[in-house]
């Protein structure tokens, strides 16, 4: 690994580590949030106001935002057949057919949710209970996606290390 | 045209899987392509720029997120210990009762865990130890666990029903109730096969020594926090006071503070256990996003309505075509891993059944039970990999022998379900709603 590809590979660390750690949070606060309206609606008798659409958010929010990370720590579990009776040379130039593949892949949906969400936001789509408009959800779907395109541009530069298919 | 399409599609998406594209890249890649060869760019560029919203904004799938959550704290609340050693002081004095006892432990752990993967790593560390130390055979041992793993997407919370309920949009709630009986009943089996191997041949699964009263009670006790867990989040589902996303809150919830109480949660515990269920639920996600963009090609290739005519002229008994799909999957499951399998095929294969009269809940359970057995076949079983991991010295082939007896057990499930639906549909059919 050259220099420059050591530093993308730690900036690309940082941002994605960033990204998951905000989803986390997200998800521990949809957990609190659910199981207090759970409380509130048996208990206090007052549910809390809007936690469907709120649940809706979340999950938009922890997928795209997770999205980068798993790529990046690469938690795929895989299954290797053919792949495994392959000569090196063309393992390394499947792995980067593939993360080119999946970078195109993503850095069209990128690209295509930000055309989206223009008109989304001119129709004033917005959510069922708590009417709130949706397009800046839209723009959180473009960066996740981008950020996992990116991820996976960056693996046709830098391999992932070879580990084993069950972990 | 769009017939030959779809045909080269599935081969160019098959081909991608065996080079070890990841499905969900690979399920996404074929649809759009195979969109576009039928469709105008226009319609193939709007398809990608609202399916990925669609998909993400979405209810259900917070409960994978929730239940994941709940199993990793599960995981490192050392619930697991308790587990095995409750059933352990119960039934660990029968002859092979260490491994009896190592099966129910599995489907205690199934029952807060939704990863047949997590259930067999989890046992397999406490287990196989205890076994190696009494001089368990080592197929029985590292078959035992193999098998006793694959409870966790039967018993609830399961991700195998919640990705079938996504795909079909069958409720998740019915699914879960549905996998109960069927799940204590693959145990039984399981326990079964163990006692007949080990009255064939004792030396399989020597005795341990039977606990006091006194001892089985505490052991007992220290599983109460995590069986009341169990019932609380089923027991709501099932008397109708909260929903699957509310029960996934609340069992997550719950095993929080229990872990917290177990003084074993720490801030680098909980960042551990939140970023792990990020990862698990980003690459599950991405399985469905793939899935979305692959269903919309698929349907106007009208392979699944070609099929299901094509079936219907060959006025076969509803029976026979069913024994033809498990047996379909059965052979898929031998080189297919069970979620990508379900993905690629039920859009063929859900209007099939449903053409055929048959209960789609009660196929739910059926289809998990055979991605069970998927998981244990050779060459590529996931979850003996995962045992392979943890028993040293035990080579490959030994946990394959030991594993067949215990999926003649998962054969018998299977049948027993066909024979009679009612042990799926039993508790859908009366919860309250």
């Amino acid at each position: 690994m050259s220099e420059r590809q050591s530093q993308l590979a730690r900036a690309t660390d940082i941002v994605t580590s960033a990204a998951a750690g905000a989803a986390g949070v997200v998800l521990i606060l949809l957990m609190l949030l659910t199981t207090a309206d759970v409380v509130g609606r048996y208990f206090f008798n007052s549910p809390i106001n809007g936690v469907f659409d709120l649940t809706h958010f979340a999950v938009s929010i922890i997928t795209y935002l997770g999205l980068a990370y798993c790529g990046w720590r690469g938690a795929h579990v895989v299954i290797e057949l053919l792949y495994d009776r392959l000569p090196t040379v063309a393992r390394r130039v499947l792995n980067r057919a593939t993360n080119l593949a999946g970078c195109t892949l993503f850095g069209l949906i990128s690209w295509r949710t930000a055309v989206q969400s223009i008109d989304v936001r001119e129709m004033g789509e917005a959510s069922q209970m708590l009417e709130v408009p949706l397009y800046p959800l839209y723009y959180l779907v473009t960066f996740g996606s981008g950020l996992f395109a990116w991820v996976l541009g960056l693996r046709i530069f830098i391999p992932e290390p070879e580990s084993d298919a069950t972990t | 045209m769009s017939l030959t399409v779809g045909i080269l599609a599935l081969a160019g998406l098959f081909l991608m899987i065996f080079l070890r594209v990841p499905v969900g890249i690979a399920l996404g890649i074929a649809g759009v392509l195979g969109y576009w060869s039928l469709n105008s760019l226009d319609t193939t560029l709007a398809l990608m720029g609202s399916i990925p919203f669609e998909i993400g904004y979405n209810y259900d799938l917070s409960i994978i997120a929730l239940f994941v959550l709940m199993g990793n704290l599960a995981l490192v609340s050392g619930m697991s210990r308790d587990l095995y050693d409750m059933a352990r002081s119960l039934v660990g004095h029968w002859p092979g009762g260490l491994a009896s006892a190592t099966v129910v432990g599995c489907a205690g752990f199934a029952a807060v865990s939704g990863s047949s993967l997590a259930s067999a790593v989890t046992m397999g560390r406490v287990a196989l130890p205890e076994m190696k130390r009494y001089d368990y055979d080592p197929r029985l041992a590292t078959g035992c666990v193999a098998a006793g793993g694959t409870l966790g997407i039967l018993i609830p919370p399961s991700t195998g029903f919640i990705i079938y309920a996504l795909l079909t949009e069958e409720s998740i709630g019915q699914l879960f109730l549905a996998g109960v009986i069927p799940g204590i009943v693959l145990t039984g089996l399981f326990m079964a096969t163990i006692a007949l191997l080990t009255w064939w041949r004792p030396a399989l699964g020597p005795k341990a020594e039977r606990l006091s009263w006194a001892e089985r009670a505490r052991s007992v006790a220290r599983s109460t926090s995590l069986v009341g867990i169990v019932f609380t989040v089923l027991g709501g589902i099932y008397l109708g006071v909260f929903t699957p996303v509310e029960a996934a809150a609340i069992g997550a919830f719950m095993t929080l503070v229990l872990t917290a109480v177990r003084r074993k949660l720490t801030w680098a515990v909980l960042k551990f256990c939140v970023l792990e269920t990020i990862k698990t639920f980003a690459f599950v996600y991405l399985i469905v996003i793939g899935a979305f963009l692959f269903n919309p090609f698929l349907a106007v290739t009208r392979i699944p309505s070609e099929m299901a005519s094509f079936i219907a002229t060959l006025e076969l008994a509803p029976i026979w075509v069913l024994l033809i799909i498990v047996f379909g999957y059965i052979v898929l499951g031998t080189f297919l891993e069970g979620i990508a399998m379900m993905v690629l095929t039920i859009p063929i294969v859900y209007p099939i059944i449903i053409d055929m009269g048959y209960d789609p809940i009660w196929f739910g359970v059926l289809l998990v039970v055979v991605l069970e057995m998927s998981l244990i076949s050779p060459p590529l079983g996931l979850n003996v990999f995962v045992v392979k991991g943890i028993a040293e010295g035990v080579p490959m082939s030994e946990i394959f022998m030991g594993i067949i007896p215990f999926w003649g057990a998962m054969l018998v499930c299977a049948a027993l379900l066909i024979a009679f639906p009612e042990l799926a549909l039993f508790l859908p059919e009366t919860m309250i709603r």
